[in-house]
């Protein structure tokens, strides 16, 4: 059987999903993560579950990390990236550095430790850019994220979110009684020269908001919007429902003011009829889109590859290389997942590697039937937390 | 080189790019299609031929029996019962796009047509017809449009205006731009002229003259204006919805389908194309609106040969029911998510469908069913094995019962991140909450414990479909007993987590053996007679 070895850029769902896929098809794989955590973006969101799971997705990676970093075909360098990179007749040459870019907000990587000591040359015969996406930085909006500091983005909500008993406002740890969300910051937006739609914001708002309110009833939620886009199998229903319990607005306040008490006043028309309304929130939540990732042009030019005009990777950017993932342009995690194993399928193809190898790999693991006692920290006893 | 053979239902885009790959990795396909099966994009083919796929035309499933590696089909056609032996099964049925004229209350006149006739008729005015000047197209304006038909319509709308010079006005309640390059669309429909009304509440008024011709009255949201329209042409969009075909072979398969009707369950784990059967996978329009067909067909592809490497895996593994204590009640076939108990005769696991998730071993009223590791001795061993002296005599001794899938690693990743509890919290991971058995939980008192709790997968969010609703039923009735034993409520808790919630899971614990702690006086008469519990 032909050893071959591919090198997977970005630990996300995209690039976690790509390495176990052709894992399993007996491929070497080398995962370079820059970050010290792997998982990507979904590993920091919180579930948002109401009183039934709402279909978001996030807690799939958590299968995703398991999978990857149990599978001793992959070899995962966190906190790392790729240095040199050349194509030689046949495969990529490169060596892996390290990063220095540790997880947003501190904190262990899960999985991580397991991270070979990086070579200072490998090699590879594809290559898979999963580089993701950054979430848009609104600093430069009207909206004063950054100085008011009752302005999050959706992405600092979702760690507050992880938190037991809900959302706390970051002026004075209080829970917010009046939320807005402003949908689509820097998506949408010509201006910016970003003519894409962001696919997850509607949805990662609505069920925040809904997951919000079935912690906490009594809080008002409202929501401003251009378009709401559907999301899940159920949308009709997870919209009504989403009707009756927030307040949805169609217009996208102009700006931000702060206000006495850590309040956020934010200015709005909803038409020709509507004359400007202004309103006060004890917190604004921006929900800011996606941008293709720092540093992905140069990246990109490393690697030899040209972007798509709106700064994304193309399917196919380069013979040999493949992207996979929202490196290609917004989408769920569902998608990035799915979005991954047509990769290593077109990988696998690019290889002219048998598929039909993967009957003779050892069987994946089915689901232990034992038990696990998760080891105890070291307490003493009556030192419950 | 292999004796695989797929079996794909469909005769698609999608199907036949399932048809490709598989060939192409050697795999024997069978093509089973309810019309004349063939490739209906052959300009699009990588091969004129394919060796080893093998086509079953105007067929139509009637049984699926057997499991991953090997099920038994029956096909029924007009004049023949057709049976195949296969390894694994794809579902890769169309979709349907059905008019919603009713939901605006049109009759059916030449003037007015849903979207598929006219993108069907190549999206121009009839040859010798007197040219269009406006036509209105209709997007979501009572149920909620998807990001395909948006896509559809913006494009209709684009080329009508720009090679034919008609007035097009698009009029929609909410814009569904989420989908690749669909943004960009409407920005160049609205550079070429084509007109956007969007509705809010509102919505506009459709009036039907005797001919059929119909008038569109309107106010305009953020304008005011007030606007009548006579277009040459009214649009109507459609709802996409799986075919009958589909849904039909889903019935067939034994599979779970979606509130609309889509043949998988609406349940993140069964992303993304499988279903609650092991070996039968789902791809292509009927799994989902708007799945890229190249995309679903590699995942299909991927699913079906590596469930196939674990399907030569050992299976000796699997639940087994004793047939000497069998009383065939049947609860075991009732309860079991994966289909992987048959009738033959008697009930039997199929030990290649069994997820050894122990639902069936927790319900089946005689214990006639054994799963090596979860055993009522297993349970009681790893009761007893966690029991830990208290020498400060504080400490709540707490059995913690935790989902593989949920609740296990959030408590994982919380002691990971510094969480730590007295050595008297016994957690025991379980592959589903639905295989704890109420004797289980009243085990655990009996062995001394001051409290249990029971942590599950969020509701719809269970991996073996409802093993957190049996787990929760079993709880409530455990807890019920334990009222009457006299054991004091509260002793006992059910609560739902994710995998991502390691903060939460921490919190679960550590309040409920704060809660233990204040109920201590009563501890130990949580002990029940022995012979009550059996
Ligand atoms: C606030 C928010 C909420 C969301 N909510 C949802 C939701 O509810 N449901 C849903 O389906 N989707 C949601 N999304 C979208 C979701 O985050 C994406 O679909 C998903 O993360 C895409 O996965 P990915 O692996 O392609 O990218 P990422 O998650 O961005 O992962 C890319 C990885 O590559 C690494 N990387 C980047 N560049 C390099 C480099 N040069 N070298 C090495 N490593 C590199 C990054 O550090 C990162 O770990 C949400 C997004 C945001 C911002
Ligand atoms: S709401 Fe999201 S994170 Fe929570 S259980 Fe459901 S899919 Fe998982
Ligand atoms: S998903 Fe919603 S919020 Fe996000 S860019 Fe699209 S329309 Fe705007
Ligand atoms: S549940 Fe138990 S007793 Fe009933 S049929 Fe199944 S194995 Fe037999
Ligand atoms: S263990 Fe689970 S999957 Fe196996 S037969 Fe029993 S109920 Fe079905």
């Amino acid at each position: 059987m032909p050893d071959h070895r591919v090198l997977v850029i970005g630990a996300g769902i995209g690039g976690l999903t790509a390495a176990s896929a052709l894992a399993l098809f007996g491929v070497q794989v080398d995962l370079v993560e820059r970050r010290t955590a792997l998982g990507g973006h979904a590993a920091r969101f919180a579930c948002k579950a109401t009183d039934r799971c709402v279909k978001c997705g996030a807690c799939l990676v958590t299968e995703a990390i398991a999978a990857a970093t149990s599978d001793p075909r992959i070899r995962i360098h966190a906190e790392s990236r790729v240095g040199e990179f050349r194509r030689t007749s046949q495969r990529f040459e490169f060596t892996i550095e390290r990063s220095g870019e540790a997880m947003p907000g501190g904190g262990r990587a899960p999985g991580a430790g397991r991270d070979a000591a990086p070579p200072a040359a490998a090699s590879a015969d594809a290559v898979v850019l999963a580089a993701g996406f950054d979430a848009f930085d609104p600093k430069d909006k009207a909206y004063g994220h950054g100085v008011f500091p009752n302005v999050i983005t959706l992405l600092e909500m979702e760690q507050e979110l992880r938190q037991p008993g809900g959302l706390k406002r970051p002026s004075d740890g209080s829970a917010p009684q009046r939320i807005a969300f402003i949908q689509c910051v820097g998506s949408r937006d010509a201006k910016l020269g970003h003519l894409w739609c962001s696919q997850f914001c509607c949805g990662a708002a609505l069920r925040a908001a809904r997951r919000i309110k079935s912690l906490r009833p009594q809080t008002e939620i409202t929501v401003f919007y251009i378009d709401i886009q559907s999301f899940g199998r159920d949308f009709e229903t997870f919209y009504r429902q989403s009707q009756q319990d927030l307040r949805l607005i169609r217009a996208i306040p102009s700006e931000a003011f702060a206000v006495d008490g850590g309040g956020v006043r934010l200015i709005y028309t909803e038409g020709a009829l509507h004359p400007a309304t202004e309103a006060v929130f004890d917190l604004v939540v921006l929900s800011t889109g996606m941008v293709p990732p720092a540093g992905l042009d140069e990246l990109a030019a490393r690697l030899g590859l040209i972007l798509a005009d709106t700064g994304y990777a193309s399917r196919d950017p380069a013979n040999g290389i493949f992207a996979a993932g929202a490196v290609r342009g917004p989408m769920s995690i569902a998608d990035s997942m799915a979005d991954a194993r047509d990769a290593a399928a077109r990988v696998l193809a690019f290889l002219d590697r048998p598929w039909s190898l993967a009957e003779r790999l050892p069987a994946a693991p089915r689901p232990p039937c034992s038990h696990l006692v998760i080891p105890q920290g070291a307490c003493k006893a009556g030192d419950v937390r | 080189m292999t004796a695989f053979r797929i079996c794909v239902l469909g005769n698609n885009a999608c199907a036949w790019e399932i048809a490709d790959r598989l060939d192409t990795a050697q795999v024997k396909v069978i093509l089973a299609a309810t019309d004349e099966a063939g490739d209906p994009r052959p300009h699009a083919r990588r091969r004129a031929v394919y060796p080893h796929v093998e086509t079953l035309s105007g067929v139509r499933l009637s049984s699926c029996s057997g499991q991953l590696g090997r099920f038994d089909l029956v096909f029924e056609s007009r004049d023949a019962v057709i049976r195949q032996t296969v390894s694994a099964v794809v579902l890769a049925e169309s979709d349907e796009r059905r008019p919603n004229q009713a939901f605006y209350d049109l009759k059916p006149a030449t003037g007015i047509v849903p979207l598929s006739s006219l993108l069907d008729g190549g999206c121009r005015p009839p040859a010798g017809a007197a040219p269009w000047k406006q036509v209105v197209f209709l997007n979501g304006l009572r149920t909620e449009s998807q990001p395909v038909m948006a896509g559809d319509i913006m494009r209709a709308a684009l080329q009508l205006q720009n090679e034919h010079g008609v007035q097009c006005c698009i009029l929609t309640r909410n814009l569904k731009v989420a989908g690749e390059g669909l943004e960009a669309l409407s920005r160049e429909a609205r550079a070429a002229g084509v007109l956007f009304f969007k509705f809010t509440n509102s919505g506009p008024t459709l009036l039907q003259a005797d001919d059929g011709s119909a008038r569109v009255r309107f106010v305009d949201d953020p304008t005011g204006k007030e606007f009548v329209l006579a277009p040459d042409l009214v649009v109507v969009d459609e709802t996409v919805r799986p075919s009958d075909a589909a849904t039909e072979l889903a019935r067939v398969l034994g599979i779970e389908s979606d509130p609309a009707g889509f043949v998988q369950a609406d349940n993140v784990h069964r992303l993304p194309v499988a279903t609650n059967r092991r070996g039968v996978i789902v791809a292509g329009p009927a799994r989902t609106v708007g799945a890229d067909a190249a995309v679903e067909a590699s995942n299909a592809a991927l699913e079906v040969l590596i469930g196939l490497a674990a399907a030569t895996a050992d299976v000796s593994t699997a639940a087994q029911i004793e047939s000497g204590r069998c009383i065939r009640c049947l609860t075991c076939l009732r309860v079991c998510p994966y289909r992987a108990v048959a009738l033959d005769g008697r009930p039997q696991v199929l030990p290649a469908a069994c997820e050894r998730c122990g639902i069936c071993a927790a319900a089946c009223p005689r214990e006639a069913i054994r799963i090596a590791g979860l055993e009522r001795e297993d349970f009681h061993r790893f009761i007893a094995a966690g029991r830990t002296a208290d020498p400060a005599g504080d400490s709540p001794s707490v059995v913690a019962f935790c989902c593989r899938r949920s609740a296990a690693p959030a408590l994982r990743a919380a002691v990971a991140a510094g969480s730590c509890w007295a050595a008297t919290l016994n957690i025991i991971e379980v592959p589903c909450a639905g295989s704890i058995a109420p004797d289980v939980i009243l085990s655990a008192f009996r062995q001394e414990a001051d409290g249990v709790l029971i942590l599950a997968c969020h509701a719809d969010n269970c991996h073996s479909r409802h093993g957190n609703q049996l787990a929760h039923q079993r709880a409530e009735l455990s807890a019920a007993f334990l009222d009457r034993c006299g054991a004091g409520p509260g002793r006992l808790v059910f609560k739902t987590l994710a995998s991502n919630m390691p903060a939460e899971a921490a919190a679960i614990v550590t309040a409920f053996s704060a809660t233990l702690r204040d109920l201590k006086p009563n501890a130990r008469s949580a002990r029940t007679p022995e012979k009550e519990l059996t």
